[in-house]
């Protein structure tokens, strides 16, 4: 089952008055389940293309079928309930809210819905056993690892139980110890959870982890799967 | 109550800002308690002072004075033709009114006073000091009429007036006025001693004499008016927070006039109320008022201004985490709720502070023992007081609340309103 399927998606910014395609004509199948990298050099799109499938962007023009939803003609204003209950973000730079600590962090995607505060609880206390943290549970991100950090995220893009997690050069700020550790700590989610994971990476740790890889140049895909 | 939680760490995030915006309104709301406080106390003490001593004019108005009607619709044809006669069972009769603390006639008396080698022009009032020296309370000395009580045939002058006619105590002076018949008349007045009436010049034109002695002089037994002196500790402030300080509104007077009014032979007399007698107040209440608004508003744009900058850079500072907040599924309304949360957060704390900091600066000025130069036109200066005012000092953190309030509208819309891309990657 196509958890994820683009179709003719185009996208263009402009940069000082100049166009830029980001994205052109770009048709995409995910299958639930899949541990997919989108990859290419600086500039060639992937961030873009992670932005679409995040729901956190519009394309031009095209068509996006998420779990069998068609977002096209949906405004992005509209789509944080959907964002919250399909997708789970991990970012480059960890991305976590100082002010929380990391049970908290973890925790924080689950205000918006109606899950009793025992559920939220163990949900939250599975996740960060599950991401080998469960220590750090008061802990504040300052007070962390990279590693620790980017677990943390991990966790919180999890905690919604979504259908696909998508992480944006997940191991750019960590040294590749740590980041092999993530992401195999990500591959055994993905095994575990059924999740589907997708990276926006060039990181030689990434693109030899996953199953497949999608080679993006100039905005328009290279390659098909590995 | 996660979202408060939240808005909450983030004020103690950037805990110098957050303190700085958190002085500006303590400043904003003192600044306007303190000026509120020290309002209320002039508005009391320009009441209480035309009331009981005189301001602007010599002699205290009494909160009501009683006059024959005609004298206020027309000009009386001889003196005191149009002044009340039968007074004394007038008097009683109002005097039965439970609110009433005591009424004493007057008679205005304009005339000359000589030395036997110098003759001045005066004005004053004839009294009955046996009543009329309850009437300055707190607010003034009683000695003028215990005095003039002793002294049956006494006469006190402005103490200017006293120095100009070289006036030894226990000496004789001539009082001259015309009579109801417009003849002269003239009587001998013991001095008694001088008068303070906190104007210059009344200093030099004021005399108080007693009521026999001017009836004696005008030939008539009429008096021009009554004083009404009521029971203060009657009359309340409307929100009852300043009973002690004998401090009433307009309501408290209408309903004592009205009681009053219906005790009074309809048609006969009249009755003015000392704001009517005396419209210093109100002009001063206008200036006052006016200073106030002008305060007010520098202080709302101040604060405006040092919260929407506060605001502005947390919403700039925090760009990246509000992307972050809006993809991991944060609705654009909790982004809104959350950064005036923080704002009314500040605005809670610094309302709070402010008042606390009102109360005890108050308290601290008012009990210094700090003095006002004399007003324009007087000769008294007056003890520097704050008055409590809490539901003046509630408004006024109120006021400064909304203000933070509006001020952090704008940057919470806009962080409300940002593209999640470009939030998310902002360097």
């Amino acid at each position: 089952m196509n958890i994820i399927e683009l179709t003719d998606i185009s996208k263009s910014y402009f940069l000082d008055k100049i166009k830029v395609n980001a994205l052109s004509k770009i048709k995409i199948e995910i299958k639930k389940g899949e541990f997919t990298a989108i990859a290419g050099p600086s500039g060639s799109g992937k961030t873009s293309l992670l932005n679409v499938i995040g729901l956190i962007d519009k394309p031009d023009t095209g068509s996006f079928i998420l779990n069998g939803k068609d977002t096209t003609h949906i405004p992005l204003n509209h789509l944080s309930d959907l964002r919250r209950k399909t997708i789970g973000f991990v970012f480059q730079t960890f991305n976590l809210i100082p002010v929380f600590n990391a049970f908290e962090n973890v925790e924080y995607p689950l205000i918006f819905t109606d899950i009793s505060k025992k559920e939220k609880k163990d949900r939250v206390d599975h996740l960060l056993r599950l991401v080998d943290i469960p220590e750090l549970a008061r802990h504040r991100p300052f007070e962390m690892s990279g590693g620790q950090r980017q677990r943390i995220a991990i966790a919180r893009a999890l905690v919604n139980n979504p259908e696909v997690v998508l992480a944006d050069e997940p191991t750019a700020n960590l040294d590749s110890g740590t980041g092999s550790e993530i992401l195999e700590q990500m591959k055994r989610l993905n095994k575990e959870l059924n999740v589907t994971f997708i990276f926006a990476s060039h990181d030689p740790i990434v693109l030899n982890a996953v199953e497949r890889i999608i080679y993006l140049h100039d905005g328009m895909i290279e390659g098909g799967a590995r | 109550m996660k979202m408060l939680k939240f808005a909450f760490r983030n004020v103690l995030r950037n805990k110098r800002r957050s303190l700085i915006s958190i002085s500006v309104l303590l400043i904003g709301v003192m600044g306007l308690g303190i000026f509120s406080g020290f309002m209320h106390f002039s508005f009391w003490g320009i009441q209480e002072n035309i009331i009981h001593v005189g301001m602007g004019t010599p002699g205290g108005t009494g909160h009501f004075q009683i006059f024959d009607a005609r004298y206020l619709k027309a000009e009386e044809p001889r003196f005191l033709d149009y002044g009340i006669l039968g007074w004394q069972a007038l008097i009683s009769k109002i005097e039965s009114v439970p609110d009433v603390s005591f009424a004493t006639p007057r008679i205005d008396i304009m005339g000359l006073v000589s030395n036997g080698e110098k003759t001045e022009p005066v004005i004053g009032f004839a009294i009955d000091p046996s009543k009329e020296k309850y009437l300055p309370g707190i607010f003034g000395s009683a000695d003028p009429y215990v005095k003039l009580e002793i002294v049956n045939d006494g006469i006190m002058l402005g103490k200017e007036l006293a120095k100009t006619l070289n006036a030894r105590e226990a000496g004789y002076l001539t009082l001259l006025s015309t009579t109801t018949d417009g003849a002269m008349n003239a009587i001998d007045l013991q001095f008694t001693g001088t008068i303070n009436t906190g104007t210059p010049e009344g200093d030099k034109r004021f005399i108080l004499v007693n009521l026999r002695s001017a009836m004696n002089l005008v030939r008539s037994d009429r008096v021009r008016k009554i004083v009404v002196v009521l029971h203060e500790s009657n009359i309340k402030d409307r929100k009852g927070a300043s009973k002690e300080l004998n401090f009433y509104n307009e309501a408290d007077m209408d309903k004592a006039a009205g009681v009053l009014g219906r005790t009074l032979d309809k048609g006969e007399y009249s009755m003015k109320s000392w704001r009517q007698l005396n419209s210093y107040y109100d002009s001063v209440k206008d200036i006052y008022n006016t200073i106030f608004g002008f305060i007010g508003i520098v202080m709302a744009l101040v604060v405006i201004l040092s919260i929407y900058n506060t605001m502005f850079m947390a919403v700039f500072e925090r760009t990246k985490e509000i992307g972050t907040l809006m993809a991991v599924g944060t609705p654009r309304r909790y982004i809104l709720l959350l950064f005036l949360l923080e704002g009314v957060i500040i605005a809670l704390i610094g309302g709070a502070f402010g008042y606390g900091g009102t109360y005890i600066m108050a308290k601290i000025i008012s009990n210094a023992g700090l003095t006002m130069p004399p007003p324009p036109g007087g000769t008294r200066g007056y003890p520097l007081v704050i008055h409590t005012v809490h539901w003046w000092w509630l408004s006024i953190v109120l006021f400064i609340m909304l203000n933070t309030i509006v001020a952090c509208f704008i940057p919470a819309y806009r962080a409300a309103r940002m593209q999640i891309v470009k939030a998310l990657y902002h360097a």
